[in-house]
């Protein structure tokens, strides 16, 4: 059963005032930073949200935990619409969906202890009355940090203390999805299996639904069960993980896998797979977003902006000439 | 030729703060040969930027130099005095950082700033105006010439990065020090500078320190590497031998711990438990054996000898064979 179905949804940005669109000429005072995104996620999975920076996978997720309000489209959760009542939802909502923000220590308060950064969850919604010391420590134990860590401040933290901070936080009112922004950027190699472990780890033992969004493509093989690559605020291609890694439709995302460096040095790549850089959200290009990158951009893809269409199941991709 | 543009030996240093000293580099010993790409891969704190920036001689205040030379151009730079080391510092070694966008002047056009550092060539203003463009053209910024006047904010990151590498190159730099230069750029990106780096240092003869925590990037530009741990350096070698026969078991716990090498997916990825060592105290002994999984009582008694295993791959670690091959 999905937990989280989104249709159709758009989220823009107003980068004019109608004085200043009107002085200027502009004949767009929005850019639009996802367009059409539909998808579902099975409770208890984990989809991979992956894209380039500018991509609008960042701003997704902000939409759907209700930080940055959505143009159109809609968003049921286990069943209901928590937007039902306006742009802000419910607490209760707030309780079930949670984000953990990239880099964590600039989003811990760098003047608070431990305990009161994953104390802060159940103050802000009415719990504190709770045993609060007693339900840090349980946290702490759950994402594999000493009690006695509960007196430091963020900067006695390491990276990967601070990221297992910020998991402690996530989990703390027993979200049923937790949407993770850039789970291991910033983290070394040896320290990045330790966070994805422990998220895969609190995924069993507390039945999580993940959202990962990401850019690290090593990561999202291992840690997630569907991925959905991103474009210009598009989902370009979506499907099993295993499945997108072996046989990629998309011409983007196999530029994307394509692009990883190789760990191996006997076989160096020649060159880069994919030249030019992503067009600016403000000249959104005619067609297909991606044609002017594309090897195979065809005639039709400079006028017409390809339908998801489905490729097996669960695959969808746009893309007017499919690599299958 | 078969020379060494940069040859560091027995370098130490320490930072002085305010718990005491952090003995951040130890008795460091490594080169650059003429026309080679060196790669120094580590972790968070072991030491790299410091080692780059000793090699610029661009250290925090609170950092002595403790013993060493770093020879460059047949000198020690730990011996030149400021106004010389000046003039070295973008002519003959330039230095490329992480993020463009803070190592660029916002305030000043690209062709001021590239037009700058050349204050101390004796061509007139047009010929380095024309200079630069010529720069900017071998990295791949289309348009050269009329780009000169936009500002770093009106480029895009990958932009940005390869404008920061033209204007290094500006002078014909004999050492090239790239910084994680490619660690704030998306994947496609960073596979293009990559991909730049390799072509220019076949236009320039260059030889490049290429400093990354990234073992991809590393293994796709690199002739040797060099692994750092905790201010040490554990292993260095030409980079076949040590992707393909890490013998230093820190290197082989980072390679095996690499998502990207790790064929069939998992959830449960292999990680070095235990943290890098607090480098106020530096305990006898190896550096690595807290978190070593092989170590064997003389590793914590006794520190370990530089073990040759030929081919110029050199480990430090008691388990390494005397005289291997």
């Amino acid at each position: 059963m999905s937990l989280l179905e989104i249709r159709d949804l758009n989220v823009r940005y107003a980068i004019a005032g109608r004085v200043k669109a009107a002085v200027a000429g502009l004949a767009n005072r929005y850019i639009d930073a996802v367009i059409d995104v539909s998808f579902e996620v099975a409770a208890g999975s984990t989809l991979a949200m992956v894209g380039e920076s500018g991509s609008g996978k960042s701003t997704l997720a902000r939409a759907i935990v209700g930080l940055t309000p959505f143009a159109s489209g809609s968003i049921v959760f286990d069943g209901s619409n928590p937007f039902a009542t306006g742009p802000h939802p419910s607490r209760a909502y707030h309780r079930d969906v949670a984000m953990m923000f990239q880099d964590p220590v600039s989003s811990l308060s760098p003047r608070r202890t431990v305990e009161a950064l994953v104390g802060e969850p159940f103050v802000i919604h009415g719990l504190g009355n709770r045993n609060l010391g007693a339900e840090v420590r349980r946290l702490l134990a759950l994402v594999g940090l000493p009690a006695d860590f509960a007196g430091r401040y963020p900067h006695q933290l390491s990276g990967g203390q601070a990221r297992r901070v910020g998991v402690a936080r996530a989990i703390a009112l027993n979200p049923k999805l937790i949407i993770a922004d850039e789970p291991t950027a910033g983290l070394d190699v040896s320290v990045q299996g330790e966070i994805l472990n422990l998220l895969a780890r609190l995924q069993a033992e507390l039945g999580l639904t993940y959202i990962v969004i990401t850019h690290n493509l090593a990561v999202v093989r291992h840690a997630s069960d569907r991925t959905a690559i991103m474009y210009m605020g598009r989902i370009v291609e979506a499907g099993p993980t295993a499945e997108i890694f072996a046989a990629a439709l998309h011409p983007y995302t196999a530029a994307l896998i394509a692009a990883q460096p190789n760990p191996d040095p006997a076989h160096r790549r020649s060159g880069p797979v994919l030249t030019g850089e992503v067009t600016s959200l403000r000249n959104r290009p005619r067609g297909c977003e991606f044609h002017p990158r594309c090897a195979r951009a065809a005639d039709d893809c400079r006028e017409l902006v390809p339908a998801a269409i489905g490729r097996g199941p669960g695959h969808t991709v746009r893309c007017h000439h499919p690599l299958a | 030729m078969n020379g060494k543009v940069l040859d560091i030996r027995d370098l130490s240093l320490r930072f002085a703060t305010s718990a005491g000293p952090v003995h951040a580099l130890r008795n460091i010993t490594m080169a650059v040969p003429s026309g080679e790409i060196v790669g120094v891969v580590g972790e968070s704190g072991s030491g790299k930027s410091t080692l780059a920036l000793a090699v610029m001689r661009l250290l925090p205040g609170n950092a002595t130099v403790t013993s060493g030379a770093i020879g460059f151009g047949g000198g020690d730079l730990l011996t030149l005095d400021e106004e010389a080391m000046r003039a070295l510092r973008g002519n003959r070694i330039a230095m490329v950082f992480q993020d463009p966008m803070t190592s660029l002047n916002p305030v000043r056009s690209i062709g001021q700033q590239m037009v700058d550092i050349q204050h101390r060539g004796r061509a007139s203003p047009a010929e380095k105006r024309r200079k630069a463009a010529a720069a900017l053209k071998r990295v791949g910024m289309p348009d050269a010439e009329s780009q000169l006047d936009r500002h770093p904010f009106q480029f895009s990151g990958g932009m940005r990065q390869r404008i920061a590498i033209a204007m290094a190159l500006v002078q014909r730099p004999e050492l090239l020090i790239a910084d994680e230069v490619t660690t704030a750029l998306d994947v496609t990106l960073e596979a293009q500078i990559i991909h730049l780096l390799r072509e220019l240092r076949a236009d320039i003869d260059g030889s490049i320190l290429f400093i990354s925590h990234n073992l991809g990037a590393i293994a796709e530009i690199c002739d040797r590497v060099v692994v750092l741990y905790a201010g040490e350096v554990v292993e260095h070698g030409p980079i076949a031998e040590i992707f393909s026969h890490p013998q230093h078991p820190y290197t082989r716990a980072l390679i095996a711990c690499d998502p990207a090498r790790i064929s069939t997916a998992t959830r449960e990825l292999p990680v070095i438990p235990g943290d890098v060592p607090n480098l106020r105290h530096v305990a006898d002994g190896c550096i690595f054996q807290p978190r070593c999984s092989v170590a064997i009582a003389k590793c914590a008694a006794e520190r370990p000898p530089d073990r040759d295993c030929g081919a110029g791959h050199v480990a430090r670690c008691h388990l390494v064979p005397e005289g291997l091959p």
